[in-house]
């Protein structure tokens, strides 16, 4: 993924607005990256097409209000987005119908039941196979306390939880301390799974 | 490995792994993305691990089964954790897959708990038999149905904007206690800020908090003439009087509203004579 090292935002805004549509694509691409994560992590579980109906939609707000943008248009553009993001969270738990079928007994006819089409996209899942493969390979790879923070985190634990229990062999440990010591935890999750190469 | 990018403030940018995992705070969470769109270093860490965390996180009860056959379990890594630091197993130990209700106990039953809550208890009921409200028969006619948030551009200054960010976000998911300090805050830094009164009397009005209506009047100087969000504000002010029990500034409202037409038109009708009614 390119950065933005040489261009600030409000640079890139201004130039987008005075016609280049190089920088224009430019921009909307770094948009479309940091805003589908962040999607990605306010609807946890959402499929990936839903994901990136909301994200287009508030990109579509962007791009019509580019010209009413003073600066900031990153901070703009994340504006939006939570904005839409209510607003699917909103249609969702609101837009459902139920409807009830009628019980038919005993003797219900399933002839006209249709079998489930097979899993379309084979490939997807056997890298998801593969990959949690290689997650339950690392996991055991990291330090106790590294291993601990993970599984507290897929159990549904809180990280008050283990927060707690750092405090409990440090109780002069900062919270800042411990962030870094997850981040640390993560980075080299990450590095694992990499196998090694980015170390 | 980014070798050239550093985060631009380690402080928040720490926070990475918590923000995959959903452990944060809705307002760190705020923080987080705003810090994490000025951030290469974290924008481009956060994109690196999606697949990871979506597959961990969609994937919880076949990875935990998976880990617990190799014998990782979280329950035995902290009873190893805290052997190794010398502490004794609390007893107190809530059960991992407790429910809602067990916990709720559990917590409860802790004597820093309930011993200052019931004392709170006592106090407010000792205030409450000395100060009565009157009774307002016109509270039963409310609604408390919030405004719907639409998207607001702001030009403010830079932490008047955020506060009034995050208090819109903790206002979209319902969170309005939190919404009222962040409005409140935006609309201390720039108070010409008609939004963040509005929203701010809506959000107070929706609590039944009385100040709604002070910050609805001040939204109402704000705004002035201003078509699209004149409306919202009397319609509010209306049911924020009639809470309050002010009847008659609150049919003048309802009367404006009913008289222009437009927005909140019929809900004013509505309401009027209900109130008639009464």
């Amino acid at each position: 993924m390119s950065t933005l090292s040489h261009l600030d935002w409000n640079e890139l805004l201004q130039r987008s607005k005075d016609g280049d549509r190089t920088l224009r694509e430019h921009l909307f691409s770094e948009l479309w990256v940091r805003l589908r994560a962040v999607a990605q992590y306010r609807l946890r579980g959402w499929d990936a097409a839903d994901l990136d109906d909301v994200v287009q939609n508030a990109l579509l707000v962007v791009h019509e209000k580019l010209q009413d943008i003073a600066e900031n248009p990153h901070h703009f553009a994340l504006n939006v987005l939570r904005n839409k993001i209510g607003d699917a969270l909103r249609a969702r738990a609101g837009g459902r119908t139920v409807t009830i079928r009628e019980e038919r007994g005993d003797d219900e006819d399933f002839s006209s039941l249709q079998l489930a089409a097979p899993d379309p996209d084979l490939d997807a899942a056997i890298d998801r196979h593969q990959l949690m493969r290689r997650i339950v390979g690392v996991l055991p790879k990291l330090s106790k306390f590294c291993q601990a923070f993970f599984l507290a985190s897929l159990e549904g634990q809180s990280v008050g939880e283990v927060w707690d229990l750092a405090l409990a062999s440090e109780p002069a440990l900062k919270r800042s301390a411990f962030d870094k010591r997850i981040f640390d935890c993560r980075m080299r999750l990450r590095q694992l799974l990499a196998g090694g190469r980015d170390a | 490995m980014n070798t050239e990018l550093r985060c631009v403030d380690e402080a928040i940018g720490h926070w990475l792994p918590q923000y995959e995992f959903g452990l944060l705070s809705d307002a760190e969470q705020a923080s987080f993305e705003q810090h994490m769109m000025d951030c290469d270093f974290c924008a481009v860490e956060l994109r690196s691990m999606q697949t990871v965390v979506a597959t961990m996180q969609h994937n919880r009860r076949e990875l935990l089964a998976e880990l617990a056959r190799q014998g990782l379990s979280y329950t035995q890594l902290r009873a190893e954790l805290l052997s190794a630091a010398g502490v004794a197993e609390r007893q107190r130990v809530v059960p991992v897959k407790a429910g809602w209700l067990e916990r709720l106990v559990a917590w409860w039953t802790r004597p820093q708990v309930w011993v200052p809550a019931v004392g709170m208890a006592v106090i407010i009921f000792a205030i409450g038999i000395y100060v009565r409200e009157p009774s307002n028969p016109y509270r039963p006619l409310l609604q408390y149905e919030v405004l719907p948030f639409s998207g607001v551009i702001l030009r403010s200054g830079a932490e008047a904007e955020r506060e009034f960010q995050l208090g819109s976000q903790a206002y979209q998911t319902r969170a309005y206690s939190e919404a009222v300090s962040h409005f409140r805050r935006a609309s201390e830094l720039d108070p010409q800020n008609g939004d963040a009164w509005l929203y701010l009397g809506v959000s107070q009005y929706v609590l039944k908090d009385a100040g709604a209506v002070a910050s609805l009047q001040t939204a109402e100087s704000v705004v002035g003439g201003d078509p699209e969000r004149l409306p919202h504000v009397r319609w509010y002010l209306a049911q924020a009087y009639l809470y309050a029990g002010d009847v008659k500034q609150a049919q003048l409202q309802l009367d404006w509203l009913i008289v222009k037409g437009g927005a909140h038109a019929a809900e004013a009708r509505a309401l009027t004579e209900k109130v008639r009614a009464k």
